[in-house]
């Protein structure tokens, strides 16, 4: 031993089992912290990886460019990749009620959106066209390169004068590929045509030439920044921006502050620096005399502190490496070994972000732990130190009559001694039991998050049963006649049966009777469209609104999309009551308003127009979402009637949309045969099959819950191995007064029902705040996370409160087993001596 | 009537080359009523001795009988009863429970024992000791010298046949220590008990009836106090 510090370590050489004890302590904390950003990073970016696939790789879009401004942008040091898209036109097809927009795409945008060929090549000479293979199947065009056929196409622009106007033509296209469906293409009945920019150039009067930007910048920057820099230096309105909110909210670069993740990250954090503080106050407490002695032969408290720091250091350097390393390999584990695809992390992404966090917690929460046991040891007074037995720091005793004669009662005088030892130093049990309690509370908040995210609830929100049959816009309905042929095939366990009709009902207000809110929204937004110009009826505001009528057994299960208001099914077949849905803004109204609505009638064969007629609703519930939709919005609300109220207002008859629900281990193929010829009796209908969906949020579902337990081992272990190493050394230091009480005649059963019964009481108090407080933060967090995840529940945790109860009492008892028997082992002479 | 009796006692420390014999074949009897002085240098075997008498520790060699009774052959359990019944200790360092009060370290031996505790000898032990007053307070509130005389009376409560006592006076001052030694020898002639007591202080050991030296694990020599 060259310098005093040298003590430090043969100290640590010496206590071999608590330096291991403090190593795996801080390991596994380390470890938590790792894994759970390895988990986050993993996660953030598979869905990033979703959205990129689904929307594209561009952070923004700059729409109305001219050349010189598109160069500019190209050539900026801070953009990586601009892609360029004109529109043409929209295409129309009489028999049918599919969208189809034909663009104008330079190979930039086709990569960066990650569009790809089945067949053939991309546009490159004038009038060349690519089309998604299930639009050529819907249109009945014959998938053959080469192929011609002549399209009418439409463009909707704003004149000199500020008026809109359509612009109309048609050219002959030939085919030269077939792309790749886009998803959720097919379900929308919305499609994409590519042409090459320089059709569209031929194609379009100069003056309704658009070029729209998509553009993706540098990794090294600001996406935010970057993007109002640009804005501003090419001058473009805000009008003509649109951002990738989507990816950017992933990204984190958005103003939004995601305060549950914060809370549950914070948590996670002070339990773990918790963990390690109490390691280390435990592990000086132990050593006080060892620093009295030090004292007393002339160490200054400085050299003490630097002594306990240098230790702190030693042990954050072996452990925070290893406990990253076990972190990782944790979380590679669970996250390849689960597979876990779309909206969950795919792949293991450690970023250097994780580790330089994990170390910085891990140090951080060492030397937070260290500072307060350090000042106390190098507060010690030499003499205190040395002459005292174990009672170096005052210990208090707290009078608590009350307690002692009922413990005195039941456990008898060891017990009551029990108690008493667990008050003998406040501060040392009180670390003891804040660690504890961290752990029952994470226990308790994460088994919350495992149980409320209930699973079978998401999957109902996004899928309606195993089939869906749709028609989107029109007149064109399902007859009650399918619905009686679907529920006649074989193995069909459920059909729901919706009305719909998405034009021709027209909500009316005045000023007056709705908010400013809503009136601005509707004034901004929607009367800058042309046909609402002139739309307005007895001074009345029309507004186009989305018209549902449900079955008895839809509206009975849309309980939890009920925001005011009830779901009254009986009074809602007989009398005009509605439900309404906010879609954009809400417009102020409450349960009880009445509203009007204008109506158009049509003859339900020919489609015939036949008069307008003014209905009144009662507003009976108000919904947050559209719980069934047909894909598409209208820009005012939405209402939901039962099906033969809808009947009796809208004269329909029909069906537009079938929710299919088969029997279990029902060969699909079958029914699949069948309920397709149904849905193809109208041209754009869409038979929709939710079978790989299904499997998918399954297999999501066991994943997620997987992971959480996981997680959840990890914080039961970082808690077991706390409580041992903390009652451990609370006892080990009394080893004298064990020897003494072995002295005066106490029996080694004795003994051990006294130390037993400490653990348990330390389980018990941890127990009850741990309880407690668990309760209290999850419910603190499902408020928090209410708004994003509509699916959650909360109720209180009972089986958590019972888990965490048994569970702190088993290991406060067992944690007392290895102390325990070293006790009783030894020697008393050697006990009385307190050689340690 | 011989109380205590060893025969050939013996302890021997570590093993093999390092082995140390602390206490060498040593026979010794302590008669009831006496009070005998045990003094040695330090390393001389006092401690030991004392130990083995009281059933504290495991001899090598040989036998210890109290009361006739050759306690090594008792079982932990019954050794541990044993000891809260039939010996009291009193040690350097007073050794109290810190979260008991003085009362309740005094009847602890007996709560232990699950004995119903006789009030009235408690308050007069405490008389005796002159440590009534201080009987709710806990041992971090005491003196030294109050310290020990619960301590003592700890030892008695149990109104045990020997009390042994290592150095009860070691860590006090000497004022203190004659008036400690002054309440153990008027406790124990009250209550007819036998004293072992191991000592540094000539001026205590003469107060003895007996004074027992060891050097190197042995007696050398064994002398009746004249007074």
């Amino acid at each position: 031993m060259r310098k005093y510090n040298g003590l430090t370590f043969k100290y640590l050489k010496k206590q071999k089992q608590r330096t291991a004890l403090t190593l795996l302590g801080i390991i596994l904390s380390v470890a938590l912290i790792t894994s759970i950003g390895i988990f986050g990073e993993s996660i953030k970016h598979g869905m990033v990886q979703q959205v990129l696939d689904l929307k594209g790789k561009y952070h923004g879009t700059f729409d109305n460019l001219d050349d010189k401004e598109i160069s500019i942008l190209k050539k900026h040091t801070k953009v990586k990749n601009v892609g360029i898209q004109t529109p043409l036109g929209g295409y129309r097809r009489e028999d049918s009620s599919l969208t189809i927009s034909i663009e104008g795409w330079d190979k930039n945008l086709i990569d960066m959106i990650g569009r790809s060929l089945l067949k053939g090549r991309w546009p490159r000479d004038n009038n060349e066209i690519v089309l998604e293979r299930w639009l050529l199947e819907q249109l009945e065009i014959e998938p053959r390169i080469g192929n011609k056929f002549t399209w009418k196409y439409d463009m909707t622009y704003i004149d000199e004068e500020g008026k809109w106007n359509n612009y109309e033509s048609e050219a002959e296209f030939t085919l030269v590929g077939i792309m790749k469906d886009s998803p959720g293409g097919k379900a929308t009945g919305s499609s994409l045509s590519l042409v090459s920019i320089n059709t569209v150039k031929n194609l379009l009067p100069k003056a309704l030439l658009n070029k729209n930007a998509f553009f993706w910048v540098n990794d090294t920057y600001s996406i935010k920044d970057t993007l109002d820099e640009l804005q501003s230096s090419l001058k473009i309105d805000d009008d003509n921006v649109r951002v990738n909110y989507e990816l950017l909210n992933i990204l984190g670069e958005n103003d939004k502050v995601n305060f549950p993740i914060i809370f549950l990250i914070a948590i996670v954090l002070i339990a773990t620096i918790g963990a390690i503080y109490n390691i280390f106050h435990i592990s000086v407490m132990e050593r006080i005399k060892e620093f009295g002695t030090l004292r007393s032969i002339g160490t200054t408290p400085k050299q003490i502190k630097k002594m306990l720091f240098t230790e702190g250091f030693f042990l954050s350097v072996i452990s925070i490496p290893v406990g990253i390393l076990v972190g990782f390999i944790f979380s590679k584990l669970l996250i390849s070994n689960l597979s876990i695809v779309n909206n969950v992390a795919n792949e293991v992404v450690v970023s250097f972000k994780v580790i330089i966090t994990s170390s910085i917690v891990g140090l951080l929460a060492v030397f937070i732990s260290i500072y307060n046991p350090a000042r106390l040891a190098s507060k010690v007074s030499p003499i205190e130190a040395m002459g005292n037995d174990s009672a170096v720091l005052k210990e208090g005793t707290t009078k608590k009559r009350k307690w002692h004669s009922l413990l005195n009662s039941l456990f008898g005088v060891t017990g009551k001694m029990a108690y008493q030892n667990l008050w003998r130093n406040k501060k040392r049990s009180v670390v003891t039991i804040f660690s504890m309690t961290l752990g029952c509370i994470l226990f308790i908040v994460f088994s919350f998050i495992n149980s409320s995210a209930d699973f079978d609830n998401i999957l109902d929100d996004h899928l309606h049963g195993d089939y869906s049959i749709m028609v989107n816009r029109g007149m064109e309905k399902y007859s009650v006649k399918d619905l009686e042929s679907i529920n006649n095939i074989e193995g069909i366990k459920e059909v729901k049966a919706i009305k719909f009709r998405g034009f021709g009902f027209n909500l009316m207000f005045n000023e007056e009777n709705v908010n400013s809110d809503f009136l601005k929204y509707f004034k901004e937004e929607i009367l800058k469209f042309p046909h609402y110009n002139q739309k307005k009826k007895n001074g009345q505001y029309l507004l186009e609104s989305d018209v549902f009528g449900y079955d008895d057994k839809t509206l009975s299960k849309i309980d939890k999309y009920l925001e005011k208001g009830n779901i009254d099914i009986k009074r809602m077949k007989e009398k005009p009551l509605a439900l309404f849905i906010n879609s954009r803004v809400d417009p102020g109204y409450r349960v009880g308003d009445k509203i009007k609505f204008n109506v158009s009638l049509f003859d339900s064969d020919d489609g015939k127009y036949i008069r307008d007629k003014e209905i009144e609703l009662e507003i009976g519930g108000i919904l947050n979402f559209y719980p069934i939709n047909m894909g598409i919005y209208s820009m005012g609300p939405g209402i939901v009637l039962h099906e033969d109220m809808f009947k009796d207002i809208l004269e329909i008859d029909g069906y537009s949309r079938f929710d299919i629900s088969i029997e279990p281990k029902i060969i699909r193929e079958k029914i699949e045969n069948k309920l397709e010829g149904i849905t193809n009796k109208i041209p754009g209908g869409t038979f929709v099959d939710y079978e790989k969906e299904k499997k998918l949020l399954q297999k999501q579902k066991r994943q997620i819950k997987i992971m959480v337990i996981s997680l959840i081992i990890v914080i039961g272990l970082i808690g077991f191995f706390n409580i041992v190493n903390t009652i451990t050394t609370n006892l080990i230091i009394r080893t004298r007064e064990f020897g003494m009480l072995r002295a005066i005649g106490i029996t080694n059963k004795q003994l051990k029902k006294m130390v037993r019964l400490e653990g348990m009481f330390y389980g018990i108090v941890s127990a009850f705040w741990g309880s407690i407080l668990g309760t209290i933060l999850s419910f603190i967090l499902y408020l928090l996370f209410k708004q994003e995840a509509t699916y959650m529940k909360w109720n209180t945790p009972w089986i958590s409160i019972l888990g965490v109860c048994v569970g702190t009492i088993i290991v406060g008892v067992l944690a007392t087993f290895i102390p325990l028997k070293r006790i009783s082992s030894m020697n008393i002479v050697e006990s009385i001596r307190n050689v340690e | 009537m011989d109380i205590l009796k060893s025969e050939n006692l013996s302890k021997t420390y570590g093993s093999g080359e390092i082995s140390v014999d602390a206490l060498k074949n040593v026979d010794f009897t302590v008669k009831e009523g006496e009070f005998v002085a045990v003094v040695g240098s330090s390393g001389s075997g006092k401690s030991t001795l004392l130990h083995l008498l009281g059933g504290l520790d495991r001899p090598t060699n040989g036998k210890v009988l109290i009361n006739d009774r050759d306690i090594y052959t008792l079982k932990e359990r019954d050794l541990s009863i044993f000891r809260r019944r039939e010996i009291g200790f009193i040690f350097q360092f007073y050794n109290l429970v810190p979260v008991l009060t003085a009362k309740e370290n005094i009847t602890l031996p007996l709560l232990l024992d699950g004995r119903i505790i006789d009030n009235d000898y408690i308050d007069e032990l405490l008389s005796t000791l002159k440590i009534k007053d201080r009987k709710e307070h806990l041992p971090s509130a005491l003196s030294g010298g109050q310290q020990q005389r619960v301590a003592i009376a700890r030892a008695l409560a149990t109104k045990p046949s020997i009390i042994f006592a290592d150095e009860p006076t070691g860590n006090l001052d000497s004022k203190i220590s004659s008036e400690v030694l002054d309440l153990l020898r008027i406790s124990i002639k009250k209550y007819h008990q036998t004293l072992v007591m191991i000592t540094h202080d000539e001026e205590v050991a003469k107060t003895a009836d007996r004074i027992v030296t060891l050097e190197d694990g042995k007696i050398i020599s064994n002398e009746v106090v004249v007074k």
